[in-house]
């Protein structure tokens, strides 16, 4: 029973634990895909003057040492007509790095192929226009392009063959090749915004500040991620403690069952000193057992909840699935952490069993053998 | 009969805390030798103080006064390893209540002295089933104690005693829960062991009927030695069913 004791409660903090880190996977890959995590957004500073983000920044920034890729972002205006439907919607002209370093996925096609008209649309702008991406993929659509230069606004009509479709019934966006408009933009446009890739993830500070310091706004998904981070190193803190009040009630119901055990083997130990045995091999057997029962406790623990978690994550994945959602893990168990539970319920062993152990190894053996 | 000393108490005295300051003194400065080989009996009425000689004797009580010595040991003066290295190897105790360990076999039990001696396991095993064989029990190895009579239990406990061939078997009414029989047979055994493996037996009891088998018996009265008779003659050693060996037999068994 004390094994069972210490195995509830130590599932119960693998549990909680692994749900927490779980969850903790589960909202950072849905803020950004891995590429996403080292890239900067650069836009326009607001102190002072403000610098144009443009030819020379883009240049600048190509030549530091500590960027690897660099990605202009021109926003345009967008008309797109199918049929007697006509849309409004936001254009951004981007190369083919952008899609990475932005952290999308097209859910229908691909990204840009090769070079010529061609557009990756969301889903909103699908609806607007009321098409499937069954109708639209790989069919040239009619689009009025509106790019503002140094002469005012110009507007320009392309017939432009979806490609890719993302998934996202929120926004009205088509991605267009910046190519496609270079001679419409003139010599030296001004962009909305740059992404940068940088090299070491670990600088990515350094590089905001001094990207900050050239007259330009920098941030990064990463300071998302980072606060991510923190809640859940919160939520986690919270839910161990939890498991450990668990884990806590569970020890003090072992160290009752080390009392209990020295007292019913009070004459056991009288007869046993009576032959010779050693304090310290008397000791040693309780300690032992104490050890053997949370470290059979913490494994059947740390066992127990890593299937109820699974059983779990299985049953809310089909019913997510029932509904037309997607499966995701909900729990992660990292080796280690398991690992060193089942260590720390050793330790707690030993911890709760030391006084009762050292209690048996001092008790005198005439009075023990005279114990009812 | 050898002439060495293998107990030698010089005006021992143990008193005992009772509740509040008290002191109560059980045993009032006694003398004695016990010399190797010898059978000798502490007998006396209830509550006369035998079993507290018998337990200074085993090293599981220290004299508040005076010396007690144990092959020339002064065992007060042992820290808690060397006593219990004494209790291992150097005697041997057989109780009235048998107390064998519950959790063990019949073969773990007689093999304990040795295994907490530090002698490895399949040593302690083998001399554990020599000795149970010849002490009749062979088929009770791997029995626990509740499988066996009241008469087994006892020679278990022997058994046990002797396991670590001890200098000294020291025996605490050990027929106070025996029927008759289990008693006689009991009391036979040890007489065997004294006469023919020369082992030295210290024994308490009040039953007037086993006075015949020792050399000496101390009349124990209020605490001291009210008087010491000599045995001349003693039973002649008949064989006991499953248990004839000589002493160096028993030995080396």
């Amino acid at each position: 029973m004390t094994i069972v004791g210490i195995s509830v409660g130590i599932s119960s903090i693998v549990f909680l634990v692994s749900l927490g880190y779980g969850l903790q996977d589960l909202s950072i890959k849905k803020i950004a895909a891995i590429e996403a995590i080292n890239t900067i957004d650069v836009a326009q500073g607001s102190k002072g003057t403000p610098r144009k983000i443009d030819s020379t920044l883009i240049s600048e920034l190509k030549a530091d040492p500590g960027i690897s890729k660099v990605s202009p972002v021109l926003a345009i205006g967008i008309k797109i007509v199918s049929g007697d439907k006509i849309a409004d919607g936001v254009g951004n002209c981007v190369d083919k790095d952008f899609f990475a370093l932005e952290g999308l996925e097209v859910t229908y096609g691909s990204f840009f192929t090769g070079e010529g008209p061609q557009a990756v649309v969301t889903s909103g702008l699908l609806k607007a226009i009321n098409q499937t991406k069954e109708d639209i993929l790989n069919k040239d659509v009619a689009f009025n392009i509106i790019i503002a230069n140094a002469g005012g606004k110009k507007e320009v009509s392309k017939d432009l063959k979806i490609v890719g479709v993302i998934k996202d019934d929120t926004t009205s966006l088509a991605y267009i090749p910046l190519s496609l408009v270079a001679g419409d933009v003139g010599e030296n446009p001004t962009y909305n915004a740059v992404k940068v890739k940088i090299v070491d993830q670990n600088k990515i500070q350094e590089m905001k500040a001094k990207i900050d310091a050239m007259g330009f706004t920098a941030t990064s998904i990463a300071d998302t991620i980072d606060q991510v981070d923190r809640i859940f190193k919160y939520i986690q803190i919270g839910l161990a403690f939890f498991g450990f009040v668990a884990l806590l009630v569970a020890s003090i119901g072992m160290f009752n069952t080390m009392t209990v055990a020295l007292l019913e083997r009070t004459r056991d130990i009288g007869i046993m000193k009576a032959l010779g045995v050693s304090d310290f091999d008397i000791a040693k057997m309780f300690l032992s057992e104490s050890a053997l029962i949370a470290f059979s406790g913490g494994t059947l623990g740390v066992a127990s909840g890593w299937l109820i978690s699974k059983i779990i994550n299985y049953a809310v994945n089909a019913l997510a699935q029932s509904v037309g959602g997607e499966p995701h893990n909900l729990f992660v168990t990292p080796l280690v952490f398991s690992v060193g539970i089942i260590i720390f319920s050793g330790i707690v062993g030993l911890a709760t069993g030391f006084y009762p152990s050292r209690r048996a190894s001092r008790l005198n053996p005439l009075d023990a053998l005279r114990y009812e | 009969m050898s002439q060495s000393k293998v107990i030698e108490a010089v005006g021992v005295k143990k008193s005992f805390k009772t509740g509040g300051k008290g002191v109560i003194e059980i045993i009032h400065g006694v003398d004695f030798d016990i010399m190797a080989g010898e059978y000798v009996m502490f007998y006396g009425p209830s509550g006369c103080g035998k079993s507290t000689l018998l337990n200074l004797c085993s090293a599981l009580e220290f004299p508040t006064e005076g010396k007690l010595l144990i092959r020339g040991e002064n065992i007060s003066k042992f820290n808690s390893n060397q006593l219990a290295a004494f209790r291992q190897t150097k005697i041997g105790i057989v109780f009235q209540q048998f107390n064998l360990l519950k959790t063990m076999t019949v073969q773990q039990n007689v093999g304990l002295p040795l295994m907490a001696a530090g002698e490895p396991r399949a040593k302690s095993n083998k001399r554990a089933e020599n000795l149970l064989r010849v002490f009749g029990l062979a088929k009770h190895i791997n029995n626990i104690h509740t499988e066996l009579s009241g008469g087994q239990q006892q020679r278990v406990a022997m058994a046990r005693a002797l396991s670590a061939n001890p200098w000294i078997l020291i025996c605490d009414e050990p027929t106070g829960n025996l029927d008759s029989k289990s008693s006689d047979d009991v009391m036979e055994i040890l007489y065997c062991l004294n006469v023919k493996s020369k082992r030295t037996v210290l024994l308490v009891t009040h039953n007037p009927e086993y006075l015949k088998y020792a050399n000496r018996v101390f009349y124990i009265k209020d605490g001291t030695i009210d008087q010491v008779k000599v045995n001349h003659k003693r039973p002649v050693v008949k064989d006991i069913e499953n248990f004839s060996l000589s002493g160096r037999e028993l030995q080396q068994s």
